[in-house]
């Protein structure tokens, strides 16, 4: 197993956006906020973007009113800064809206069954929203040089493949063939579909019933504009993550279905050529580390008492084998990884979230929590 | 009137083990006998995942018994609509299946569409399949359950007249039935506790059936010494003070456990059930179904 060091990672000079990835529930947002704190805390002037943080760990960060704009939070002694925002997708659909139609057209189209599905519950949508929001963050960062590093956290999609797999769902879908012959638009390349495309439009007619339909035939020709405006930097952004100024984390936890989910994401990135620096295995059980032959002699002379302790440093090193097998087929594939254990006393405060992520320089003296066996 | 096969929907925050309980709970159901079939909606393989067997559209064998049966089928979308134009006999359907563009597009966009043709497949099943005994759908997570479950009452109000808003209907019906039941899994921890009692909620404000909580992966509080021992021969002061910092910890986290417990029950009238972090790889489902006694 290579082992990742973090603190390295966030130096790289040419490190300018950084995205976890992962499956729910493996601690994306947490590590998100961990890895913007550190690396404030190293010099980096960073801005962080997360999605639904938890109510404390947004406290935490700072972000107790709606930021949808990058707000600055004090970090004491950091060598740089921190930034962090919140990203709400009906606000920045919204946004997009609003920029490409007339404002009484807009306040028409809010209220559309169709818009307030996509605005907020069309799988796509959040991903897309999310990776424009990349491309103008570092857009804004190279004009005003406000922030060298982006960390984002991506959103808590079904699976982890979806943050790649989204904003393309989202431009198929305004690319439909079918949608611009309800729109009676110009019919394009797909021409041996017009004669289905027609009767399916009016199948579609009689499926959703005449309101409904002409919902959707309003709803079509905004959505069209709005997603041909934001695909103008779609390429541009999926050129940013392929590039080494970007890098995706894949987060994990050492449980079974997590680590089949990023085994799945992370041969999805090497196959898609985009970077990946390493795999965050969040959540392990850490282990004092004492040498086998200490213990056999500590246990021949301990008493009740002390075998109690020496007992519950038996059972943790179980329960840590197991992690371990558990995570095997990730630490064999050659990515660096970076064990993170939990910390003891929760994230309440910016110094824990950073102490997630291990020591910040210098590596633990011997025999404290933190590195689990090699 | 024959008597409806009783559907346990399992939910609960992304991670906390919602396949693992819920195929646990199907092992349990089988114990008597029954034939049990386990669904998933969103396609991400985590039945086939679980149990190293392959998950297909037509229920196929998943788990080994010795009593009963434990099948496993995935729902999906396209199959879905397929369904549905079938049983109303729409008679443009042969022609709109072949319609890629619609069937994605009509599933993906029409707001609620999507999930009460899955629903409605769900359901169905026990028409195409009379020998069915009981349903587990493992569901969404709690994050979109609302929306998931709800999405028959919305999309009804939407379509009035139309024969989705029949479907739409008759999804409700079927969720709202008795023997219709919401099971929500949690760990006892801030987060997933506070999406947990989210979820008693949104249930309950779709006027849906509620079953039991199940605290999966409770940690057992280690035994600690009263005084604090001094180290034993052979083991430095540091590393010791260390061993005993951790061990205290862990103590305080477990005991943590009781209190997050407690809200739950002073904030839902649901039983809890609590599942034992036993084994970290997941294995020991038998043993899981053994807790699952009074679900």
């Amino acid at each position: 197993m290579t082992s990742l060091d973090l603190n390295a990672l966030l130096l790289r000079p040419e490190l300018r956006l950084l995205l976890c990835v992962g499956t729910g529930g493996v601690g994306k947002t947490t590590l998100s906020a961990a890895l913007a704190v550190r690396a404030a805390m190293l010099g980096r002037r960073v801005v962080v973007v997360t999605i639904d943080p938890a109510r404390r760990l947004a406290q935490a960060m700072g972000l107790d009113g709606l930021a949808h704009e990058p707000t600055p939070v004090a970090l004491a002694g950091a060598a740089g800064s921190l930034d962090a925002m919140m990203l709400d997708v009906r606000h920045s659909f919204d946004q997009a809206l609003t920029a490409q139609v007339p404002p009484e057209e807009a306040d028409r189209i809010r209220v559309n069954p169709f818009y307030k599905a996509l605005a907020e519950s069309f799988s796509g949508t959040q991903e897309y929203v999310a990776m424009e929001k990349i491309g103008e963050l570092h857009r804004q960062a190279d004009a005003t040089g406000r922030w060298d590093l982006i960390v984002v956290d991506t959103p808590p999609s079904a699976s982890a493949l979806d943050f790649l797999d989204g904003p393309n769902r989202l431009e198929a879908l305004a690319r439909n063939p079918l949608l611009r012959v309800v729109l009676g638009l110009p019919k394009g390349p797909f021409g041996f579909l017009d004669a289905g495309a027609a009767i399916a439009a009016k199948a579609l007619d009689v499926i959703l019933g005449g309101r409904l339909f002409g919902d959707l035939r309003t709803f079509l020709q905004v959505f069209e504009r709005a997603v041909l405006a934001f695909e103008s930097h779609a390429a541009e952004t999926r050129r940013l993550l392929a590039s080494e100024r970007a890098g995706f984390l894949v987060v994990a936890a050492p449980r079974p279905a997590p680590v089949a989910e990023a085994g799945a994401l992370i041969d999805r990135l090497l196959a898609e050529r985009l970077p990946l620096p390493g795999v965050l295995i969040n959540q392990t059980t850490r282990v004092v580390d004492i040498a086998p032959d200490a213990l056999v002699r500590a246990d021949a002379v301990a008493d009740d008492a002390q075998r109690t302790v020496l007992d519950h440093l038996r059972s943790t090193r179980e329960r840590q084998a197991c992690e371990l097998q558990a995570v095997e087929p990730l630490t064999r594939l050659g990515v660096p990884v970076a064990m993170l254990g939990r910390e003891p006393t929760g994230v309440s405060d910016l110094s824990s979230l950073s102490r997630l992520l291990g020591p910040e320089q210098e590596p633990a003296p011997r025999g404290d929590l933190g590195v689990l066996a090699q | 009137m024959p008597t409806r096969c009783p559907l346990h929907i399992v939910t609960g925050k992304g991670g906390v083990g919602k396949t693992t309980i819920a195929l646990a709970l199907a092992l349990r159901l089988s114990r008597d006998g029954a034939r049990v079939v386990v669904a998933e909606v969103e396609g991400r393989g985590g039945l086939a995942l679980a149990t190293g067997r392959p998950v297909a559209a037509e229920p196929a064998l998943l788990l080994p018994t010795r009593t009963g049966r434990v099948e496993g089928v995935q729902i999906d979308p396209r199959a879905s609509l397929s369904g549905y134009l079938q049983r109303y006999r729409l008679k443009f359907a042969a022609d709109l299946l072949q319609l890629e563009p619609l069937v994605d597009f009509a599933t993906r966009i029409a707001p609620g569409l999507r999930d009460i043709l899955l629903i409605g497949q769900v359901t169905h099943l026990t028409e195409t399949h009379p020998e069915i005994d009981a349903l587990v759908l493992d569901a969404p997570p709690s994050g979109r359950i609302g929306s998931f479950l709800g999405a028959g009452a919305g999309l009804a109000e939407l379509t009035d007249g139309s024969p989705i808003a029949a479907q739409a209907a008759s999804v409700m019906d079927d969720l709202r039935d008795p023997t219709c039941r919401t099971h929500v899994v949690t760990l006892l921890e801030e987060l997933p506790v506070t999406e947990a009692l989210e979820t008693v909620q949104v249930i309950h404000d779709l006027g849906l059936g509620l079953g039991t909580m199940v605290a999966n992966r409770v940690r057992a509080v280690p035994a600690v010494p009263e005084t604090c021992p001094a180290a034993p021969e052979g083991i430095g002061p540091a590393q010791w003070a260390t061993l005993t910092a951790a061990l205290l910890a862990e103590a305080d986290q477990a005991r943590a456990q009781t209190a997050w417990e407690a809200l739950l029950a002073h904030r839902t009238k649901l039983g809890l059930v609590q599942v034992p972090d036993s084994d970290p790889t997941g294995h020991g489902l038998s043993l899981i179904a053994d807790r699952l006694v009074s679900l």
